[in-house]
């Protein structure tokens, strides 16, 4: 073992920066001023990820401080700014010393533990694993589809539990999904009449109907119930215009992943910041409209394509989650090879999709709901 | 394998941010402190890498330059689920405010009932339910942004039963 300095100049840059935004995001005053001081630690983490040859880490990494900064937001607009002291924990002192001391204790672990891996890593083998097991050169992405895939599997528990438990906490009494009934405009009884378009008239947006059925489709849907002067009109065609193309990258970096950086994660929380922006730009309605299906649907769905690629092996007589592939030539495209567990990264996919959209309809639009049905503050919606 | 020394400071600094902030009495306190010790933890991972080398895909050269693929997987995963309980955490702040008009982890009782012994204590209590000391002392109450009380008439009745419960004891 070898202890250096630094590994690479940039961590030299990056470390006052974390060190100094850690320290202050733990005295800080207010909510919010901890919050980002806590964002700049994480970008700390993906600028070292970066430089440290682990490029699906800091492209996870930075995609998930965005989302969960949006979250916070969501939540601290509800609370007061300023972080109150009067029922602090009592001795900072000593809660100094005990965390110093925590400090010093995971350096000496980190240090121990890094010394003692003198075997050969497990790792050697994997890149000839990834590529002849699982048909994937992004050995990270294989490891976690494939190679690892029960890991994946419990994590993919653990995020319809978390989604499941910030539904319940908020919503409190039932958890049907009430972004349905936040469309702008009211469902009338009958599957057929759901499906008409909506339309601009000189009244503003309605149904179609026999007479309007000459004018243009209805596009920003959110000026039915946001008022006017809580509308960005700029941002809402600049977020309506980048959504289609921000769902594509999605699906690119989802299938990609296998080759090259991303994967389901990443793609997955791609697709989430589009509906995040959606909400932001639009409000609840907006949500409503561009959310594909309820965030239930998708966690299940996910879950079920998951475990499907755990038990259809066995049916073949193999080990759970073995993993086939498909070759074939096409015409124009040329050599193209389809690995089964593509499938299993589509339902980590929705499943991320689910878990940020169960945060935005709960954090987001049900806090809007409780907060206008209650009168408090300008909501913005009527 | 090689450690760099820069990287074990700033985690053994983020872990005791993580720690300290962990041991306040506030909930967004306590998820600040769960993010710092969320990253402090990537960063113990990526340290027992070793040195860092070329990101590991095959064909672009030879294993033994790769960084190590294994404790990345596990980032991963643990990225994922720090934002996942991060999630979780935030609905709990919202709800326990939304309930008790504090984002506060409660006393547990032995520790009110001792505190109930002395009157300055109850003074101390008083104040806390005083609105016309809003300014630095108080996390909620009487600040401009008035609580979300419950919307459905059932559990709005339960909820003061919660929030009674919970006072300190403060309004007798």
């Amino acid at each position: 073992m070898r202890l250096d300095g630094w590994q690479d100049p940039v961590q030299l840059v990056v470390a006052p920066i974390m060190i100094l935004a850690g320290v202050l995001a733990v005295r800080a005053r207010k909510r919010y001023t901890a919050v980002v001081l806590v964002s700049v630690t994480g970008i700390g983490m993906v600028t070292l990820f970066a430089f440290s040859g682990a490029p699906d880490l800091a492209l996870t990494q930075i995609l998930v401080e965005t989302v969960t900064l949006v979250a916070f937001t969501l939540v601290l607009r509800r609370l007061p700014s300023r972080l109150g002291d009067h029922n602090a924990s009592v001795w900072p002192v000593a809660r100094a010393v005990l965390a110093i001391a925590v400090g010093i204790t995971m350096a000496i672990v980190v240090i121990v533990a890094t010394g003692s891996r003198v075997a050969d890593p497990i790792s050697v083998e994997w890149p000839k694993l990834a590529y002849e097991i699982g048909h994937g050169t992004n050995i990270v992405n294989v490891a976690l589809v494939d190679l690892r895939g029960w890991d994946t599997m419990g994590e993919l528990s653990v995020l319809i539990l978390a989604a499941t438990g910030v539904a319940s906490l908020v919503f409190v009494t039932d958890r049907t999904d009430l972004l349905s009934q936040t469309r702008a405009v009211p469902r009338s009884s009958g599957r057929r009449t759901d499906r008409r378009p909506l339309v601009e008239t000189t009244d503003g947006i309605s149904l179609e109907t026999e007479h309007n059925r000459d004018s243009h489709r209805a596009w920003l849907i959110s000026s039915l119930r946001v008022r006017p002067e809580n509308r960005s009109i700029m941002l809402e065609v600049i977020v309506r215009i980048l959504f289609h193309t921000i769902i594509v990258v999605s699906l690119y970096v989802l299938l990609a992943g296998h080759n090259l950086p991303g994967g389901g994660f990443a793609g997955g929380l791609i697709a989430g910041m589009a509906l995040v922006m959606r909400y932001v730009a639009g409000g609840r309605h907006e949500l409503g409209a561009a959310a594909p299906t309820d965030a239930g649907t998708l966690l299940g769905a996910g879950m079920t394509l998951a475990v499907a690629c755990a038990i259809v092996p066995l049916f073949f007589g193999q080990a759970p989650l073995t993993s086939t592939y498909w070759d074939a030539v096409l015409p124009l495209v040329g050599h193209i090879e389809f690995v089964s567990s593509t499938i299993f990264d589509i339902g980590v996919y929705l499943v991320v999709i689910g878990l940020v959209l169960d945060v935005l309809r709960s954090l987001g639009a049900e806090v809007d709901r409780q907060a206008k049905s209650l009168g408090v503050g300008a909501e913005g919606t009527r | 394998m090689n450690i760099s020394l820069v990287l074990v400071v700033i985690m053994a600094v983020l872990f005791a941010c993580g720690v300290y902030s962990m041991l306040e009495r506030s909930l967004t306190r306590v998820l600040i402190g769960f993010l710092l010790l969320g990253n402090a933890t990537n960063l113990l991972l990526l340290i027992v890498i070793g040195a860092p080398g070329i990101a590991p895909f095959v064909g672009d050269g030879d294993p033994s330059e790769m960084s190590d693929p294994v404790p990345m997987a596990l980032t991963l995963t643990a990225i994922v689920i720090t934002f996942a309980v991060s999630a979780f955490l935030l609905a709990l702040i919202y709800r326990s405010w939304q309930l008790g008009q504090a984002d506060t982890v409660q006393d547990d009782h032995e520790d009110v009932a001792l505190r109930e012994r002395t009157v300055e204590d109850d003074e101390v209590m008083d104040d806390e339910d005083d609105t016309e000391h809003d300014d630095a002392t108080t996390d909620f109450v009487g600040t401009a942004t008035a609580p979300i009380t419950i919307v459905r008439p059932e559990r709005s009745a339960e909820a003061d039963a919660d929030a009674d419960g919970d006072a300190d004891g403060g309004e007798r």
